[in-house]
């Protein structure tokens, strides 16, 4: 075999190899795009998941507040209610105490 | 010859095998780099969600506290308006049994007695008495009730008072005034007594 066949034999092998090289780096390129595509994707989804966990926690507290609120009105209500029939039942009693007063006492 | 073709083959698959190795090296590599890419963006998408959720729980807390605290403060201020509507109520009571409280005797008495009881306030001996027009009538019935002191003489003013009852004292000269209408004896009494009538309506 002479010297350049020789050579012409070890470039080819040099050629391959290098193709080689590059075949794995454009595969190594593309496995490391397509892990950060399937990241931020996972990332969307998880954000995604988060803010429609906090849209429903947020919609339950409303609710939950609004229910609330709606007892303590129905509460005042009540009370409203009492204070009343309190009143009705000691009008008298307070209009009696006015009078007197106004007038300097009973008569 | 065919030693000399055997070395270069050799030679030639050493080349593509150290390439070959040196592929998979980098391709393991890649995929270990890709694991690790998911795994920090999963760690930054997590710790986000987590800041998203924690925003929440705040908002949450502000919105109960807000809604509950502004709904308790309406509460207390209706309370608060339905007592003083009832008070006042009390109030517009005690004026419509007074309008018909000066109707009687027992009024005369009482309005000498008070005219009695003020008029030393005054500190003179000649004292200005204003009555509206209907106590007016009753003028001497007031007088022979009366039991001032013997220097103290009584005027009534000719002037009626635009009032449900009751009377203005003064000295001749009007210098000195004391009022003591009915209206003006509820409004007195609407200041001092607003905690003794809700103490009688509400028990507290």
């Amino acid at each position: 075999m002479s010297s350049v066949e020789v050579i012409k034999r070890i470039r080819e092998a040099e050629d391959a190899a290098r193709k080689i090289i590059e075949e794995a780096e454009a595969e190594a390129n593309k496995i490391r795009l397509n892990a950060r595509r399937e990241a931020e994707k996972v990332k969307e989804e998880i954000i995604k998941k988060a803010k429609v966990e906090g849209d429903e926690i947020l919609k339950k507290a409303e609710e939950e507040a609004k229910r609330k609120v709606s007892e303590l009105e129905k509460e005042t209500n009540l009370k409203i209610t009492f204070l009343r029939e309190k009143a009705a039942k000691n009008m008298d009693k307070a209009v009696k105490k006015i009078v007197e007063e106004v007038l300097g006492g009973k008569i | 010859m065919s030693s000399g073709l055997t070395v270069i083959s050799k030679i030639s698959e050493e080349i593509i095998a150290e390439a070959q190795a040196e592929a998979r090296k980098r391709i393991e590599e890649a995929k270990k780099e890709a694991e690790e890419i998911v795994s920090r963006i999963k760690v930054e998408a997590e710790a986000e969600a987590e800041k998203i959720k924690a925003k929440v729980m705040e908002e949450v807390r502000l919105l109960e506290a807000r809604k509950l605290s502004e709904a308790r403060r309406q509460s207390s201020l209706k309370i608060l308006e339905e007592k003083n509507r009832l008070i006042e109520e009390a109030f517009n009571g005690a004026l419509n049994q007074l309008k018909k409280i000066v109707e009687t005797e027992e009024y005369i008495q009482s309005l000498s007695k008070l005219i009695e009881a003020i008029a030393p306030q005054l500190g003179e001996s000649n004292i200005k008495v204003a009555l509206n027009r209907r106590d007016l009538k009753h003028k001497d019935n007031i007088v022979k009730r009366l039991s001032l002191p013997g220097n103290v003489k009584i005027v009534f003013d000719s002037h009626p008072l635009n009032s449900v009852g009751g009377f203005i004292l003064s000295t001749l000269d009007e210098r000195i005034r004391i009022n003591e209408t009915l209206e003006e004896r509820l409004k007195a009494a609407k200041r001092a007594m607003k905690k003794d009538i809700s103490k009688i309506l509400f028990g507290e």
